[in-house]
Order: C-alpha cells, then structure tokens, then sequence
C-alpha cells in the first residue's frame, strides 16, 4: 500500500516537473504575444496547470493545490480573454511557476511553504478585472454532508464558506432543543450562544418547532435550534460546552478543499489595479531569490550523502594514518597539518548535511496528542519548544518511536480525565511540554506532564509481583529507582498495567529504542503532579569518541559514553584490593561494591559463564592473590580497570593497557557475526588495522555479573567500607533538625505524651517495664522548645546502661551524610559538630556529653570502679572513618590522653616507626591494611611486640571475635560504647 | 547440476586455489580481487573457522578461513597464503583464505559433474566433509577440481553463529 502510494508520488513529481518546464517555456513565449494571445498556448499552459493541481489535490498536497488554483483562475481569465498576458501578469505567472517548482523539489515540507505573497500578487490581477470569480462564489452554493455523507440541510455560498474554513478547523452542526436546555438544565440559551461565539462562529442557524400555531402549542412542542457551527474545538469539547449529546452533534466534512482559495484576494476589495500590481511586485522583489533562484537547497539522494559520509570518514582515517608518521621535514609538517583542518572540517561539514531539525519529529506530536485527546475524551495540550535543535537523521528516525511512545503514555496513563482534575484542583486541561536543548555535545529531550505521576508503592508491589525484584531488594531502593523500574523489560506484562498510576507499557522498548542509538532515559515523578522523562541522546552515531584499551595484544574500543571512570591499582593493591563476594569478584568503589569482569577472561570463553566458570575465575585469581600476598610478592605491579556503566548498572572491566581515546567511524558488525553479542561494530584505526568495538552490556550477559550486588544488597562475607555515615534525621522543636549516627541508636518508640508520668523535675516513660528517663533537648541544648503533640517519638541510645530516650517530636528520615562535620561554624557542649543534609543545616548530637549535661553522676560508675586515667599517655587510634576518628579522639582527649589518629593499619605502621604508643585502639574493617593484618604485623614484626592493643569494632560475630584474639588483640569493643572503652582503655594502661 | 550460467556447451572461467595440496575453483564472476593476508584482527567468540577482519581499502571484510571451514585444520600463515575477496552479491564483505592461488582454468559446463553422481574412484572422505559448498568436480587435464558454491560460505559461517 505504501508503496503504491510512493510510487504514485514519484509518477506525479516526474510528470509535474515537466509540465512546469513546458509551462515555463510557453509563458516565456506568450509574453510576446500580448496583443493577440494564441489562445491555443493558452489552453495548453492552463492544461498543463491544471493536472498539475489534479494530482496534487489527489495526493494532498494543498500548498501545490493553493497555488496551481489561483494561477489556473487567472489563464482561465486571460483565456477569455478579460487579461491580456502583459508582462507585468506573464511575470507573476512565472513566479508562480518557479515557486511551483521549488515546492516539487521539496513536495514533503511544500505544504508549510509560504505562498501568501504569490498568491496575493496574482489575486491582485484576478480582483483587477471586478472580482469575477468571487462573484461567481457569491452566487454559487455549496452542499454540505456530514461524515457519513449524508446532506445536511443547509446551503452556505461557495465564498463564505471559504472564508470560513480559513479561519477554522471544524465545521459542526448543533441540535438544540431550546425547551429542554432551559427547561431541564437551567441554562439561558442566551448566554450559551454567548459561550460559543467565544470560541467560534455561526455560519447560519435556523429554527424548526413542529408547533402550528405559536400561541397555543409552542410551549411543549421541542423547539429546534439547528446551528452550523465553525470552530477549532474538537467534538468532545463542543459537548462540554454546548451541553450537547454527541447524537446532536454531526461534523460536517469539510468540502474539497482545492475549492479553499486563501482568503486573502478574494476578500480584497480592489483599488486601483495598476496601483495593487505595483504594490505587490514592490513588495515582492526582497523575496527574489529564494523565488525565481531556488538554488540555495539541493535535493541529495541519502544514499549519496551515506556514501559522502563513509568517504569523509575514510579521510577521517587517513589523516589519523598520516599523523601518526613522525617526520621533521618542516614543509611536510605544514601540509599535513594543513590536511588536517580541511579533513576536520570536511568531515563536520559532511556530518552537518545529516542534521535535521528535531521540528521534523515535534512537529509530528500535536497531532497524537489531538488525536488521543478525542479518543481518550481528555483535554491535553502539547507545547514544544527547541524545535531548531539538530539531530543526526538516523537519530531523528530512531527516535520517532521512543518519543511518540512517551507522548502515547503521558497522555493515556499520565493525563486524568477533566472531571478528575477539576476536582483535585487541577485545570481541567492537561498539559504536556516536549523541551530539546543542547547540552555539552548531548542533546536533552524532556518530556514533562502534569498528570497523576506515578504511585511507588504500586510500581514496588507490581515489580515483586513480576518477579523483577524481591522484597529486599526494593526495600533499600529510593523512589527515583523504583519509578526507573518500569523500565525494565518484563514490567509491562505485568496483567493490568492500566492500573500502574503512570506509565507502563512497553517503556522497556522505549528504553531499548533510545538506547539502541546510545541515549540514555530517565524518570522522575511525582505523585499527582506529574511525570518527567528525560532523555540525552548523542548528535550523531556515525563517528563517536571512543576509549582503545589492549587485551592479549589486542585493541579493542569501549564507547565513551559507557565509561564511567578509569582506575588503576598498584603494586600489592592489584593483589588486595579485589575481593571475592560469592563467586564474582568485586571491588570496593567508595560506598559500592563493583563487580569485576576480567575482559580476557570473557574473550577466551565462546560460551557464556555459568556459576561454575564464574567462581573457578575467581578462585584463579583469588588463589594467585593469597599467594602474592603471603609471600610479599607481586609480580604484576599494575591492574587497569574501566568503569563502565550500562544505564544505572556499573562494573569494573579489567584490561591489560589502556590507549587513549579515539574519534571513530563506526562500522555495523558484519552480519554473519551478528549473534557475537560482545561486540557492537567494527572500526578502522589509524594505522589500518580493524578494531572491534566492545558492547559492555554484551560483556556483562556474558559474564553472567551480579549486579545485585551494588543495589543494597551485599554478600554476608563482605563489608561495605563507608565513607558516609547513615544518620536518623528528626526534629524536636519547629527550628532545628538534628541527627543521631544510626548505630548509636538502639530504637524508636512511639510514646503517648499523655503516659509520660513525673518525677520532680524529671520525666519517666515505661517502656517494655522499665522507667525510662526522657530527656528533652531544649532543655540542654540552646534549641527552640520540643513542639508538643500527643504522638511523640523516643530516641533509645544504643550501649547506655541506664535507661534513658531522647524525646523528639517526628522522626524525618534516615539519609546518609558526610561525617566530616563543621565545628566551626556552630558549636556548644553536647553537639559533635553540625552538618548540611538536604539543604539543611543539621545539628549531631553527642550522646554521652549529653548525658554528662542531664545526668553527671550517672558516669561516676566508671570513675569509681576503673583505675583514674593515666595523663599524657600516648594513644594511637586507627580508624578510617572519619566520624568515628573524631569522634573517638574527642572522647580520648576528653580524659586527658595524648591521641594519634590515622586511617588504615598502613599509616599506623609507619607512624610507630617514628614514635611510641602506650596503647593502641583499631578499628578491623578498614581499606588498604585491615585490623587484623595490622595486628599480625604489630605482634610479629614491629618493634613493641607487647604493645596493649584493643579491637574497636562495627563486626560481632563470635568468628570475628575469634579471629581477634587469634591475631594478638588484648580486648574487644564494639562500637561504640563510651563508657566500656574508656574503662578497658585504663585498665589496659594500669596493666 | 544447476546451471545458471547459459548453455551446456558455454565456457565457464574458474579461479582455482588449493588448499591441503586440493584444487578447487570458484566462479570468476563472483570474485572481487585477490589480496595477500597481512595482518588481520582475530574475533574472540567467533567458531574457528573465522580467521578475522581485514581493512581492505577502508572497508572491513571477514576473512572466512576456508581450510578449517572445509575440515583440513589449521595451517599457519606463508608467503603462499592469500585471501579471494567476493563480490557483493555473493555476500557481505567477505573473504576467503587459501593456500594457494592457482591459475584461472576455462571449461565447459558439460565437463562439471554434480558431486552425488560421479563414478570416478574417488574414495576420499574428506570429500563428504565439503559436501555442503561443492557444487560439482570438473576433471583437469591431471588433476580434479572441486567447484565451491561461493553462496553458501558465508552462509554456513552465519548458521554456525546463529546456533
């Protein structure tokens, strides 16, 4: 069918663009007839015109049809002699002609084409001989049918309708029965007829009653009202606002339009006709050369511009070639670089011939929406904005889908209906908005709605209940990652996705589509306001900037865009720095674990990894570690790594050399090789040699990665290192929000301010039987007073012997947060320091100064019982993070010892080297050199064998404890209880 | 014997190459050009029978390596070694690597014999194992020249990976 009707078209280009170059010719020739015309030449140029409109009207091409007609109108005139085929008519003849002509060059974009000029020019010799034809539109009637075809029974002139539809898009006809819109809905007929000529205008009414005689009848006989009405609004709108039924509604098809002659001379009235020649040929001169000189855009077969592509690309590569030999001869170097301009420049020049207006695919999207609107009887408006943006074609075409999939979506499941929005406040008509801009060699599309958003919890449930992700799983997800879950390939068949508050169909083939072109999509949404997809697709595909790295000898290029970041291990870190979690090795990327693929590992195996292959990999490299490592020697002194990410997903791809980056023309990988799915293409490098471009999420399906492993999830066996600190935010007064380290925290208790029972000035809660102390913050704290309400939250510290919870007023989150806190800008006893979290400042509480504030005697249980602290004692505290270490010191220094804090084993080392300790206090799980290797190092190598040394510990297993011992440490701690630390830490000194 | 190519008594010109001391001849029309192996970039994941890609003037090829293709095993690259480029009707980019080039040798379609049909005492099995691309033998002057259907090399090649 289609191409039937691309066929069709060709038929009609070639036939058109020979009847406009015989046209041309015989104008040229009855030019010089003007005083006795052949009326022969005549006839045949009209006949020529006028199946050039035949056609064109066929095949809809009103634009052609607009201006073949008027020009047919004025030979039609000169044929009957009433205009005499004078220079001044032959030329606007001849402008007409050449604009024809340019139309056909570009007969897909001929219809937005600007013809107003030439159209008034040639009116203006049409009106001159008395405005025969309007006249004759005046005279003649139309018959008007509805879309079913039937007649409709009314007669409107030829002129007006015209006019009409030049203004308007719709034509409808309206039954009223007055009676019962006054009757029944209580609305004045009058003020409705006011409403709708807002928006539109009555072409002709009439009214019919089928009552005889007004006087006695007329009150119950249904009185017709029946209105042939012009709008822009679509039919579900014209019902809301004329209070109709759609049965009383009938559109009105909209007469051939090659009948719709431009208004704009047919309402003119003519003055002087020589003076309007004059005009308009004045007016007509600036606009010459894009006329009559159509030169300035040339058709180009794609294919052509492909083939010119591919050569400029191979330039590209020979000048990389060429750049490549070094010589010195000056001349030489003049020339090549000289190349090297003019081949950057070809290749942007020929790169820039691809580019394409994103308008060519918004200009699309009204239309859907319009479409849908009706269908889904919703009101939705769509804005574009950044149309002028440039695409590459492939890009634009690709990205035809995706987009109008989104567009589909926001208006099926984002929009709600008018009724909806009305009542929760909304305007009734819903709104999306499709911005392109161009950001740091990206361009950015986002599409925006103000639709219902979407629900997590329901996207949560639907994601379980498809079996895409466990309970767990979605547990320590944050709503920006739920929402992405609907991307997912598998989350559309999810049974009912209408009720998914949002999106949800097939949004994993929006994901492909968008990713197949090496964009990349995003969501945000907020429930009941709207829904945000963002979308970064590159300029073009065809040359793209990639990373060579070597494996085995081999180059191979990673995309650019799939890279993530570079890391590189040394000496004894290639060795210690991969773990092994299960069967998949990892690396500890600050807060994540990082799954590692080993590229030469993947290349040698043809068959994907089952677990089997997977953990004999790294038992391989986990055995040639331990061994390294036991005998303190590492032969390979240097382990590269790339990040690469594939979307939010990431894992460290391991490869023996990096390059460089490279700008290169990507070739499709052949088409027997297609099923290699680590690859992605093929590419020429600048020395000749071909190079395979990596597909890292190939390599990844390959490699069989565990990407759980980074969503919260980690292996029992491994520890996350984390340089932030998880805290609970809460708030007690209006003012302030405060935050408490989450391992200090025992837990939460919802307490009834109505139970807090008093004791004197103190306050007791029972809770789980026991008395426990309240203690409110502003009263040792300068802080705004606790806001009271009935429900308030009680704060149980962790490691406090005596019962005790902080009274808060609302529990805000947890979030994690930078541990390095400001002393400076805020300070007083009982705060550790202040922070900003979530654009707030933040104030951290210090529990044990706290506790000294509320309660002083309540520590004299240690200083009783343990010996006094030893002053000027030297401590030396490995801890590496820095709360803890801050933390830690202030409670040492606080009792008066002297205390060196550093952050691994490694640094501890070297520190002994070059001064003694009393006694040391380590943390275990720590990067670079843990507790234990420090331990073993300390009790076997250093030189104070004997030096007191306590484990302070998040690790509580009874193995860990074991291994504790095991390696040398006199005591144990968990962290972090103040009291018992600083116990051991004098019983160890008075040892 | 399908015979696409004219009349019974019509001279057919055939590129002749050998590999494991065999001679075997391709349609002169279907090939492109003839290239010396230089250096190539072997595909890891690929079945053996892949030697690589080659840039050839800018393009990519695959270079198919019709020894293991055809069941002779592997032989390391000489002087001798050269790859037969086709043309794109056969196939995309695409080349093979032979032992040896031989000359161009002129027949008759009369003188091809389908493979199935023949009487000749060849009781060589290897014969079976390029049963799939042998389109016929045509009996030189001392010598017998198998005819591959260059069609279905590469064929083979993307039903192997399809796998």
């Amino acid at each position: 069918m289609n191409n039937e009707i691309s066929d069709l078209k060709e038929d009609f280009l070639d036939e058109a663009r020979e009847h406009v170059e015989s046209v041309d010719r015989d104008l040229v020739k009855l030019e010089t007839q003007s005083v006795n015309p052949d009326l022969e030449l005549i006839a045949k140029i009209f006949r020529g015109v006028h199946s050039i409109k035949g056609a064109a009207g066929f095949l809809g091409y009103t634009g052609i049809v607009e201006l073949t007609h008027s020009m047919e109108t004025l030979l039609h005139m000169m044929r009957k002699l009433d205009i005499r085929p004078e220079s001044e008519v032959i030329d606007a003849l001849l402008t007409g002609n050449d604009i024809l002509q340019s139309m056909l060059d570009d007969i897909e974009t001929s219809n937005s084409m600007d013809i107003g000029r030439i159209l008034k020019r040639i009116g203006s010799f049409i009106n001159s001989v008395g405005n025969v034809e309007t006249r004759k539109k005046m005279a003649s009637s139309v018959v008007l049918t509805d879309t079913m075809g039937n007649d409709i029974d009314f007669a409107v002139s030829e002129f007006k309708l015209e006019n009409i539809l030049s203004d308007y898009t719709h034509l409808y006809l309206l039954k009223f029965n007055l009676h019962e819109i006054e009757k029944k809905k209580g609305i004045k007929a009058l003020s409705l007829i006011r409403n709708l000529l807002n928006k539109g205008m009555f072409v002709d009414t009439k009214i019919e009653t089928g009552a005889l005689n007004f006087d006695l009848d007329f009150s119950d006989t249904p009185l017709m009202y029946f209105a042939l009405y012009a709008t822009d609004l679509e039919t579900g709108l014209i019902e809301e606002m004329a209070t109709l039924d759609s049965n009383d509604i009938l559109e009105i098809s909209k007469p051939e339009k090659t009948n719709a002659i431009s208004d704009s001379y047919l309402k003119k009235i003519s003055k002087d006709p020589h003076d309007e020649i004059k005009d308009t040929l004045s007016d007509q001169k600036p606009i010459v050369p894009e006329t009559r000189g159509h030169s300035d855009t040339v058709r180009i077969r794609v294919h052509l511009l492909d083939q010119l592509m591919k050569i400029a690309g191979e330039m590209v590569l020979v000048r990389n070639n060429l750049l490549t030999m070094t010589k010195s001869d000056q001349t030489y170097q003049k020339i090549s670089q000289q190349l090297n301009m003019v081949t950057t420049e070809l290749q942007e020049t020929v790169m820039e011939t691809r580019m394409q207006p994103v308008e060519n695919l918004f200009s699309k999207l009204p239309r859907i929406v319009r479409d849908l609107s009706v269908k889904l009887n919703r009101r939705i408006e769509i804005e574009t904005s950044g149309s002028e943006v440039e695409l590459d074609k492939t890009i634009l075409e690709a990205l035809t889908d995706p987009l109008t999939h989104l567009i589909r979506n926001a208006c099926d499941h984002g929009i709600e209906a008018p009724d909806i929005r009305k009542k929760i406040g909304k305007p009734a008509t819903g709104y999306i908005h499709v911005h392109a801009f161009h950001e740091a060699g990206q361009i950015h599309i986002q599409i925006n709605d103000d639709g219902k958003g979407m629900d997590t919890a329901v996207i949560k449930s639907k994601a379980i209940y498809a079996g895409l992700k466990t309970e767990e799983d979605v547990s320590a997800m944050n709503d920006k990652d739920i929402i992405n879950l609907i991307l997912l390939p598998g989350f559309s068949t999810v049974d009912n996705i209408s009720d998914i508050s949002g999106r949800g169909v097939g949004m994993d083939v929006v994901k492909t589509g968008v990713e197949r072109i090496g964009g990349s999509i995003e969501i945000e949404s907020c429930p009941g306001k709207g829904t945000m997809v963002y979308l970064r697709i590159p300029l073009t595909l065809a040359i793209i900037p990639c990373m060579i790295v070597e494996v085995a000898s081999l180059r191979y290029a990673i995309p650019q865009i799939n890279i993530k970041e570079l890391l590189c291990l040394y000496n004894e870190e290639v060795y210690t720095r991969i773990e092994c979690a299960g069967n998949q090795e990892v690396f500890r990327l600050r807060d994540r674990l990082l799954p590692i693929v080993r590229l030469n590992e993947v290349l040698k195996q043809a068959v994907s990894f089952t677990e089997e292959a997977r953990s004999d990999i790294a038992k391989v490299y986990g055995e040639r570690a331990e061994r390294a490592i036991k005998s303190n020697d590492f032969p390979v002194k240097m382990l590269n790594f790339a990040v690469v990410k594939i979307g939010k997903k990431r894992y460290g791809l391991v490869v023996d050399h990096i390059i460089g980056v490279e700008e290169i023309v990507v070739n499709p990988m052949h088409q027997a090789l297609k099923e290699l799915n680590i690859y992605s293409g093929t590419t020429i490098m600048g020395d000749g040699s071909v190079t395979l471009i990596l597909n890292v999420e190939g390599l990844a399906e390959h490699a069989g990665v565990r990407f759980n492993l980074h969503e919260g999830k980690v292996d029992e066996t491994v520890n996350i290192i984390d340089e932030k600190q998880t805290v609970l935010l809460f708030t007690n007064g209006p003012h302030e929000q405060f935050a408490i380290p989450l391992p200090m925290i025992r837990r939460v208790e919802e307490i009834k301010l109505s139970a807090i029972e008093k004791v004197g000035t103190r306050e007791f809660i029972n809770i789980d039987g026991i008395s426990t102390l309240i203690l409110r913050l502003d009263q040792y704290l300068n802080v705004s007073p606790c806001s009271d309400h009935e429900q308030m939250r009680l704060l149980l510290p962790r490691h406090i012997r005596r019962p005790f919870g902080i009274l808060t007023s609302a529990v805000v989150d947890t979030a994690s947060a930078d541990t390095d806190l400001n002393v400076k800008s805020y300070m007083e006893k009982g705060l550790l320091g202040t922070a900003i979290i979530r654009n707030r400042m933040t104030l951290f509480i210090d529990i044990y100064c706290l506790i000294e504030l509320a309660e002083p005697d309540w520590f004299d249980d240690r200083k009783k019982n343990a010996p006094p602290p030893e002053e000027h004692k030297k401590l030396l505290l490995v801890e590496d993070m820095i709360f803890f270490r801050n933390l830690l010191t202030g409670y040492l220094e606080g009792e008066g010892y002297e205390v060196t804090a550093v952050e691994n084993g490694k640094v501890a080392i070297e520190k002994m080297g070059e001064k003694k300790f009393d006694l040391i206090i380590s943390d275990i799980d720590m990067p670079v050199m843990d507790g234990w290797t420090f331990m073993e190092y300390v009790r076997n190598e250093s030189n104070t064998p004997k030096i007191s040394a306590i484990a302070l510990t998040a690790l509580d297993s009874a193995e860990d404890r074991d291994r504790t011992e095991d390696v040398g440490f006199d005591a144990y701690q968990v962290k972090l209880d103040r009291e018992a630390l600083l116990i051991n830490v004098s019983e160890l000194l008075h040892r | 014997m399908q015979n696409t190519d004219g009349a019974a008594n019509e001279c057919q010109l055939f590129c002749t190459f050998k590999i494991a001391q065999r001679l075997f001849g391709i349609k002169v029309t279907d090939i492109k050009e003839i290239h010396p192996l230089v250096n190539f970039t072997p595909v890891s994941h690929a079945t053996e029978d892949v030697k690589g890609f080659v840039n050839i003037r800018g393009q990519v090829h695959l270079v198919i390596d019709l020894r293991v293709l055809l069941g002779f095993g592997h032989k390391s690259i000489d002087d001798s070694s050269q790859i037969l480029l086709f043309k794109p009707h056969v196939g995309e980019a695409f080349g093979i690597l032979v032992d040896f080039i031989g000359d161009v040798v002129e027949t008759r379609w009369e003188r091809i014999e389908a493979l199935g049909k023949t009487d000749h005492n060849i009781h060589d099995k290897t014969l079976h194992h390029f049963s799939d691309f042998a389109e016929g033998i045509c009996k030189l002057e001392n010598e017998l020249m198998v005819i591959l259907n260059s069609m279905e090399l590469l064929k083979k090649i993307e039903e192997k990976h399809n796998k």
